[in-house]
C-alpha cells in the first residue's frame, strides 16, 4: 500500500465519521411513513377490533360498555351467523376444485396451441384486472331475469327460463360462475409459469415409450405441478373466505341470506344493524383461518424467498390492492 | 332482442362517450345506434339524460384524483422504505421486514369496523384524504422496491458518500434514477388498484357528492329500476383506463403473478 493509498484510506475513514450520525438515524427516517401508516391503519386495527369485540356500542348515546364475551357467546345462538358460516364453507368447497381444475386445464391446452398463446394468455387474465363494481355489473347484465342475456338465449331457444339471482340454488350457482370466471385467470397463469418448468425431454421419452396424452397428465404433468397446485389450492382458499364486494354486488347476499358469506355478514353486523362490537367478534373468529392460511403461505414464501426471481411475495388481495 | 340490443348500446356508447358534450362532433357509430334502435332505447340517448346531471363528472374527477395522487404516494413511500431496507443495516431491520410482509397477509376485509372508527376519530370519513393516504403504504410495493434496489452497487452509494453527498441526496440523486423501472411498475399496479378499489371507498365515503367512480356504479346498481344502457356506459367507462394500462404494461402484470407461482 503506498502513501497515496493511505492517505486515500484517511480520508474515507473520516468521511465515514462525519456522516455516522445521519447515516444511523436515515433508515428509520425512511421507514417512518410506510411503518406509521401500517401501524395505524393496519396493526393498531387488530388490537383495537379484539378490544372492540368485547364491548357493546349503545348507538343512541354514543356510548359503549364492557361486556366481556357476550359478543362471541352470541355468535353460537345466531342463526345468522351459523348460516354464514355454512355458505363460506360450501362456496370454499366449491370455488377452489373448480379454479383449480379450471385453471390447470387452461393452462395446459394454452400451451399446446401456441399461437393463440399470448392473446388467451390476456384475455383470460383481464376478468381479473377489472374491478369487483364492473365484474358484478356484467354479470348481473348477463343474468337479469328479464333482460338478461342467458336467459334472453334460453328464450330465443324455446326453454323456459331461470331466476338466476332470486331463487336460493341458481344464486348460489350465478355467484360461483362468476367468482370462477374472475379469479381463474390469474391462476392459470401460475400454472402456466409451473409448466414452463417441464422440461420437454420428458414428454418425448413418454411419447417413446408409447405413453397416452391422458398418462402423460397424470404420470408427468400432475406430480412436477404439484408445488404449484399447493400454491394455487392455498391462495384460492384465502381468495374465497375473504369473498365479499363482488358477492356483496351480485346478490346483496341474498335471496334470503343464501349467498351472504361471513365477510358479508360481519360487514351487515356493524354498518347495517350498528353493532359494531358483534360485527369485529365475527371478525376476531375469522381471523384464526386467515392465520392459518397466512402461515401456510409464508412458509411457502421462505422457499420462495431464497430465489432470486422473486419479485413479489404472493399476496392474495392481488390486484384489489397491492 | 332487447338483450342484444342492449349489447349494441354498450359498445356504442362507450366508443361516443367522450363525446356527448359536444353532440356536433358525434361518431358515426352513434348515428348508427340510432338507426338501428329506437332512439328512446339508445344509450346514446340514455347517457345524455342520465349521466349529464351531478355524479358522472364528478366521480369520473374524483376517482382520477384519488388513483394517480395516491399511486404516486404510494411510490414515494414504499421507495423510501425498500431504500432504507435494502441499503442499510440498521438495528431491527429483518423484524421490519417480516412486520410489513406480515402486514400483506392480513386483508382488509377483517379490518373494516375498527378501520373505519379510527378514520371517524382522526376525522377522516368523508374526506379524499381518508381514501388516498391511508392504504398508501403498501407491502407489496415496498417488497418489489427492495429486492430492485438490491441490485443497485454498493460502489455508487460508497463514492457519493465519500463526496459528502446526505443520505437524502442519495436517494433522489442516485437510487430514484436508477430505479425507474420499479418505480414505473409499483405506480402502474398501483394506479389500477387505486382505480379499481371499491372496498376502501365504501369505508371512508358515504356522501354521494364525493364518490368515486366505482361507488357511483354501484349504486347505481342497486337501485331497483336499472337502466342497463347507463348502467353499461359506466361499466365501460369504469373500466377504460384499467383495460389501457393492463394492456399497454401487462408485462407487469403476468411477470407479477409468474413470481408467485414459479417454482424451481
Amino acid at each position: 500500500m503506498n502513501s497515496s493509498d493511505k492517505a486515500l484510506v484517511e480520508v474515507n475513514l473520516t468521511a465515514a465519521k462525519r456522516t455516522r450520525s445521519t447515516f444511523v438515524l436515515a433508515p428509520y427516517l425512511f421507514l417512518f411513513p410506510t411503518i406509521g401508516l401500517m401501524s395505524l391503519f393496519t396493526l393498531f386495527p387488530m388490537f383495537y377490533g379484539v378490544w372492540m369485540s368485547l364491548q357493546k356500542a349503545d348507538v343512541i348515546h354514543g356510548s359503549s360498555k364492557f361486556v366481556g364475551i357476550a359478543n362471541y357467546l352470541e355468535l353460537f345462538r345466531d342463526p345468522q351467523f351459523g348460516l354464514s358460516v355454512l355458505n363460506t364453507a360450501w362456496y370454499t368447497l366449491t370455488v377452489v376444485p373448480l379454479i383449480v381444475a379450471g385453471s390447470i386445464a387452461i393452462a395446459v391446452f394454452l400451451r399446446e396451441s401456441r399461437p393463440a398463446r399470448l392473446l388467451a394468455r390476456v384475455g383470460f387474465y383481464i376478468p381479473f384486472v377489472l374491478s369487483p363494481v364492473v365484474v358484478a355489473t356484467s354479470w348481473k347484465w348477463l343474468l337479469n331475469e328479464d333482460l338478461g342475456v342467458i336467459n334472453g338465449f334460453l328464450k330465443w331457444a324455446g326453454l323456459s327460463t331461470i331466476p338466476w339471482l332470486s331463487s336460493d340454488f341458481s344464486a348460489r350457482v350465478s355467484v360461483v360462475a362468476a367468482s370462477v370466471w374472475n379469479l381463474v385467470g390469474f391462476y392459470m397463469l401460475m400454472v402456466l409459469a409451473g409448466l414452463s418448468q417441464i422440461s420437454p425431454e420428458l414428454y418425448e421419452a413418454a411419447r417413446i415409450e408409447g405413453a397416452s396424452a391422458w398418462n402423460r397428465f397424470w404420470r408427468i404433468t400432475l406430480p412436477i405441478l404439484r408445488p404449484t397446485i399447493l400454491l394455487v389450492v392455498i391462495l384460492a382458499t384465502v381468495h374465497a373466505t375473504q369473498a365479499f364486494e363482488t358477492i356483496l354486488l351480485l346478490t346483496d347476499g341474498g335471496p334470503g341470506g343464501a349467498t351472504r358469506l361471513v365477510v358479508q355478514n360481519m360487514y351487515l353486523s356493524a354498518f347495517g344493524r350498528l353493532q359494531p362490537g358483534y360485527g369485529v367478534a365475527q371478525a376476531v373468529v375469522l381471523f384464526p383461518v386467515i392465520l392459518f392460511v397466512a402461515w401456510l403461505q409464508m412458509r411457502f414464501f421462505k422457499q420462495e424467498r431464497s430465489r432470486e426471481f422473486v419479485q413479489r411475495p404472493p399476496n392474495p388481495s392481488w390486484p384489489h390492492r397491492i | 332482442m332487447i338483450s342484444v340490443r342492449s349489447a349494441f348500446a354498450w359498445f356504442s356508447s362507450s366508443l361516443c362517450f367522450g363525446q356527448y358534450s359536444r353532440p356536433s362532433n358525434r361518431p358515426a357509430i352513434c348515428l348508427l345506434s340510432h338507426l338501428v334502435s329506437t332512439p328512446e332505447r339508445s344509450a346514446w340517448s340514455t347517457s345524455r339524460r342520465f349521466l349529464r346531471p351531478v355524479t358522472y363528472r364528478g366521480s369520473r374527477l374524483i376517482s382520477l384524483v384519488v388513483a394517480i395522487s395516491s399511486s404516486i404516494l404510494t411510490v414515494l413511500a414504499s421507495s423510501l422504505a425498500g431504500f432504507a431496507l435494502a441499503k442499510y443495516k440498521f438495528l431491527g431491520r429483518e423484524f421490519v421486514f417480516m412486520l410489513i410482509i406480515s402486514v400483506l397477509l392480513i386483508p382488509l376485509q377483517v379490518l373494516m369496523v375498527p378501520v373505519f372508527l379510527i378514520l371517524k376519530s382522526l376525522g377522516w370519513i368523508n374526506s379524499l384524504i381518508g381514501i388516498i393516504v391511508p392504504p398508501a403504504a403498501t407491502a407489496t410495493g415496498t417488497f418489489m422496491m427492495r429486492q430492485y434496489m438490491i441490485g443497485i452497487p454498493d460502489e455508487l452509494l460508497e463514492a457519493a458518500r465519500i463526496d459528502g453527498a446526505s443520505d437524502w441526496k442519495i436517494y433522489c440523486k442516485i437510487i430514484l434514477p436508477l430505479s425507474a423501472p420499479v418505480l414505473g411498475a409499483v405506480g402502474i399496479l398501483s394506479f389500477t388498484w387505486r382505480w379499481n378499489d371499491y372496498l376502501w371507498p365504501l369505508i371512508v365515503i358515504n356522501n354521494q357528492e364525493k364518490y368515486t367512480l366505482q361507488l357511483s356504479l354501484a349504486n347505481l346498481i342497486g337501485t331497483n329500476t336499472v337502466e342497463w344502457g347507463t348502467l353499461l356506459a359506466y361499466a365501460t367507462l369504469a373500466m377504460i383506463p384499467v383495460l389501457i394500462v393492463f394492456l399497454c404494461f401487462q408485462r407487469y402484470f403476468l411477470k407479477g403473478s409468474l413470481s408467485g407461482g414459479v417454482k424451481g
